[in-house]
């Protein structure tokens, strides 16, 4: 008897929440799960329930069966496990030291090390493996250049086919350094909250050096590491755009992309390989915050960390460190650096490595032909509308999820952050199958641009739940009831009380969202074939690109004026969000 | 002038009551104080005056206004919040014009009016800071301003000392008592503290588990507890349980259930043969050499089994054969002082045993 009284208290309870909910939350609350339904749950959905539907219509695990017998996909699989975990090794032996490096000592030039390392973030990554392999591949300035370097060394050894191979190694070094300052900003930011006591007080009781950092240091750390690694592992396993510019085929998500485009090829395969790759996510996802902790899961946070331990090093050391940073930074930089050379200087010929002069020819060819301006146009209007409706959403989330307390809060908590989680291939193929069938005569939902602005909304939507959440988190009741008591009205004191205070955050979620569209690589190549009949003046800059770069040599050099556009407008925003965020923009930084 | 009136007012959080049946009255520019252990409903309390909850049940009043259903932005009410709420996007003085551009007020005035207020706490030429370059007492300062500025008819505080060390928090609220009584605004002021509740109102309730336990002036509560709880909370006091055994006209004999016979001369509502408890402060027990011949109606000897030594005052704990008893002695010295382990006698008058919780 007294246990159902308390089933009857509980529900009574539970009922009064949902009672205690305003019409205008419980309003926002419904449009919120409507739209993450239908624009994530259910693509989601169809791409799982159409890699069971086999060959012959029926329901079964044949397709796994054909992924595992067929060769190439395995490989492909394999593959793409292997860079991932490599990219992974290679960026924290960067990011580590060097957040340890910049957290704890003072040395001669830090200040300008801290700036340039945010570098390679600048670098919208495909744009930076267009520039890569132009420099480093076949008859890149770079290649071109060791080659003379190692026949005036007498050394006869023939770099022909370039540095930058379409292989593994290949699409690790791309990958290394473009991520790496996802581990050392993580990393970093998690070294620099540890209280000085609590090493302190390990060094007091006899410990220091090595066996200092490994037992008290780096767990401590650990949360910020990991939450970074996990970038730098999901963002590697579901990349499209290195392996589309190394022409690397086997390679999963690339492999996918190919069964979906390409003629005769077999979607449902493209569905399997996707599901696989996003189960292998989630289950990293689960490992590491079973293991080790998300607590910090890179956070955007405002507002000073605590003093930390900073000790001056001596001159002599200094060098080397400062020696270290810029050998890193160089290397960073060459997808900077190719992007401009390739941009605005004339071709070398063959086996030369002095560009021959300045030119703005390409510049000028990527302007006059409508597709490439058009394009820049394109992917602006369309990531300045998916930012809007994206911070519009996630603000109303984390608006939902901080001030109120209602059922189902955790599903609409689950639900917003799962396409962090996501490749985006799974979001642009989910979209095929939902959205691609007729509604009225020949009419697609797909067939219009602004299916693009939902798919990058919706992808991007953990970013601004997660950067409203923080913002808003911050602004404590009693601010607004300080106001409320002071005689200002609910709508007074919405607007001159929280709006201002919640407003950076809401401005740097929306320029994240605006950079990662107009960047965005899979959902913009994988959409678009179908953007009806005026495509070509439809496409977004990263298909332009794309196309451009598979066109010849000439091509590839316009090709990477728009890439310089793409690296300018993506700089700008990030400097924005910079100023807004206190310097912690690369936190919220990522695949 | 404006006095508050609270009728049977009660308020539950779910199946938590947190205010359970109160009722109030405070005068018009009295310094009232609401005192309790934390989760006694003393801050809800304040927030359903301020309008933030709505009571279940009750009514509030100011004057003869029922304001129950009035918005809490409608009640003219200054409130300094525990945390003080300064809003970190404004500077000092757009933090204390907010209340009266709200209220319409023309610029000049508002200009005037702030520096009033600032000068008030002392804060004057500090309107172009902003909250974080304040010290914690300073943005106190700011938040009382901002509360002040309006010309509230009640004021309302909640712990607004909490934050602050413990020497500012001594200065903050002989200035705050002080701003009080010259602007004659009625306050209710909430907080945990004993000490500061008794040195600054003129009136307090004692709160604990949602209810009112007693109300009262800081000397009659202090001197008066009404029940145990009163007396265990507020001060420190020596508590004897036990029985009465003889009463005459002016004296009330008891045997406590440790054996030990004590005598008292509170004569209220007592009958023989009921079951008490006494109470006497650490103050009014003297501490002798055992030899030493007491005049005084109750004695006792002991053991010193701790001392601590607190500047003004040496508080010896004191084992009898009964029970531990506290005994304070007032500007201890070297010579006047004991031991650890010494042998002694303590005593005190029958004045200063009070008969509390008389069934």
């Amino acid at each position: 008897m007294e246990r159902l009284e308390n089933i009857g208290d509980w529900l009574l309870i539970r009922l009064k929440n949902l009672r205690s909910i305003d019409k205008f939350s419980l309003s926002l609350f419904l449009i919120a799960i409507i739209l993450l339904s239908v624009f994530v749950l259910l693509p989601v959905f169809s791409v799982v329930l159409n890699a069971f539907i086999e060959p012959n219509g029926e329901i079964g695990l044949q397709n796994f069966v054909n992924l595992y017998a067929t060769p190439s996909f395995r490989r492909g699989l394999i593959n793409s496990i292997i860079t991932a975990s490599f990219t992974l090794v290679a960026t924290s032996a960067i990011g580590i030291p060097v957040a340890y490096v910049m957290t704890r000592y003072v040395f001669r030039g830090k200040k300008i090390f801290t700036l340039l390392t945010i570098l390679p973030l600048m670098i919208p990554p495909f744009v930076g493996a267009l520039a890569l392999v132009g420099m480093m591949g076949r008859n890149g300035i770079i290649t071109n250049f060791l080659q003379d370097l190692l026949m005036w060394l007498g050394l006869n050894i023939s770099l022909e086919g370039g540095l930058i191979l379409p292989n593994i190694p290949g699409i690790v070094f791309i990958q290394t350094f473009h991520l790496w300052p996802l581990i050392y900003l993580n990393t970093s930011a998690s070294l620099s909250k540890i209280d000085p006591t609590l090493e302190e007080s390990a060094r007091n009781l006899g410990s220091s050096g090595f066996t200092l950092f490994r037992r008290i240091t780096l767990p401590l750390a650990l949360p910020g590491f990991a939450a970074g690694a996990l970038l730098v592992f999901l963002w590697s396993i579901s990349d499209l755009g290195t392996p589309i510019m190394l022409n690397f085929t086997e390679y999963s998500v690339f492999q996918a992309f190919n069964e979906l485009t390409i003629q005769g090829g077999y979607r449902e395969m493209s569905s399997v390989i996707s599901i696989v790759l996003t189960a292998i996510s989630a289950l990293v996802l689960l490992l590491v915050n079973k293991y080790v902790g998300l607590k910090e899961y890179a956070t955007i946070r405002a507002g000073a960390a605590p003093k930390s331990i900073q000790k001056k090093i001596s001159s002599k050391l200094s060098l080397i460190v400062v020696f270290f940073l810029s050998v890193l930074i160089i290397f960073s930089i060459i997808p900077h650096l190719g992007t401009v050379v390739m941009a605005f200087t004339e071709r070398p010929h063959y086996g030369e490595w002095i560009p021959r002069g300045v030119t703005l020819e390409y510049m000028i060819e990527a302007l006059a032909d409508p597709r490439s301006s058009l394009s820049i146009v394109n992917s602006m209007v369309y990531s300045l509308l998916a930012s809007f409706a994206g911070i519009f959403l996630g603000a109303s989330i984390a608006y939902l999820l901080v001030r109120k307390k209602f059922p189902g809060k955790s599903i609409l908590d689950m639900i917003s952050t799962m396409p962090f989680a996501i490749p985006g291939i799974v979001i642009g193929l989910g979209f095929i199958y939902m959205f691609s069938q007729p509604i009225i005569g020949n009419f697609r939902l797909t067939s219009i641009w602004y299916i693009l602005v939902i798919a990058y909304s919706m992808r991007r939507l953990p970013y601004t739940v997660r950067s409203s959440h923080a913002v808003l988190k911050q602004v404590h009741t009693s601010l607004e009831e300080a106001a409320t008591n002071l005689g200002a009205s609910k709508i007074k004191t919405f607007t001159s009380i929280t709006l201002p205070l919640i407003m950076p955050g809401l401005v740097a979620g929306a320029v994240l969202i605006f950079i990662t569209s107009f960047t965005e690589v899979s959902t913009s190549l994988i959409l678009q074939p179908l953007v009806g009949p005026f495509g070509a003046y439809a496409r977004p800059l990263t298909l332009q690109i794309l196309l451009l770069a598979k066109g010849g040599p000439a091509a590839i050099r316009v090709a990477s004026c728009l890439g310089f556009i793409q690296i300018i407008v993506t700089s700008i925003g990030l400097y924005i969000t910079n100023k807004l965020l206190g310097g912690k923009a690369g936190l919220a930084f990522g695949g | 002038m404006v006095y508050v009136k609270l009728e049977n007012l009660e308020k539950s959080f779910g199946s938590i009551v947190a205010v359970d049946n109160i009722s109030l009255k405070i005068e018009e520019s009295e310094f009232f104080t609401i005192l309790g252990p934390s989760g006694c409903g003393k801050t809800t309390t304040l927030r359903m005056i301020a309008g933030f909850y709505k009571p279940d049940k009750g009514k509030i009043y100011f004057n003869k206004k029922l304001i129950n259903r009035l918005a809490p932005e409608k009640r003219n009410i200054g409130m300094v919040f525990q945390n003080y709420a300064l809003w970190p996007h404004m500077n000092v003085f757009k933090n204390v014009a907010f209340g009266l551009e709200m209220r319409k007020i023309p610029n000049e005035k508002i200009k005037s009016r702030v520096k009033t207020a600032l000068d008030l706490v002392n804060l004057g030429g500090l309107g172009d800071r902003t909250p974080d370059q304040l010290s914690g007492g300073q943005q106190q300062r700011v938040a009382l301003a901002r509360a002040l500025v309006i010309e509230p008819d009640v004021l309302l505080l909640d712990e607004p000392l909490s934050n602050l060390d413990a020497k500012l928090r001594v200065e903050m609220r002989t200035e705050i008592k002080k701003l009080q009584k010259n602007l004659g605004i009625t306050t209710i002021y909430v907080t945990h503290d004993q000490k500061e509740a008794l040195a600054v109102s003129d009136r307090l309730a004692v709160m604990g588990n949602g209810k009112i336990v007693q109300v009262g002036s800081p000397l009659e509560i202090y001197t008066k507890p009404a029940n145990k709880f009163v007396a265990s909370f507020i001060g420190l006091i020596n508590l004897f349980h036990g029985k009465i055994s003889k009463i005459n006209k002016t004296n009330v004999w008891i045997k406590t259930n440790e054996g030990l016979d004590l005598v008292s001369s509170s004569l209220e509502n007592v009958r023989e043969g009921i079951e008490v408890i006494l109470a006497v402060r650490p103050e009014h027990i003297e501490v002798h050499p055992q030899d030493f011949v007491s005049k005084k109606a109750n004695i006792a000897n002991g053991i010193v089994e701790s001392i601590e030594y607190l500047g003004d005052l040496s508080r010896y704990n004191v084992k009898t054969q009964y029970q531990l008893i506290n005994a304070d002695q007032y500007s201890p010295s070297v010579e006047k002082s004991f031991k650890i382990g010494e042998k002694v006698q303590i005593s005190f008058e029958k004045e200063h045993v009070h008969l509390i919780d008389i069934p």
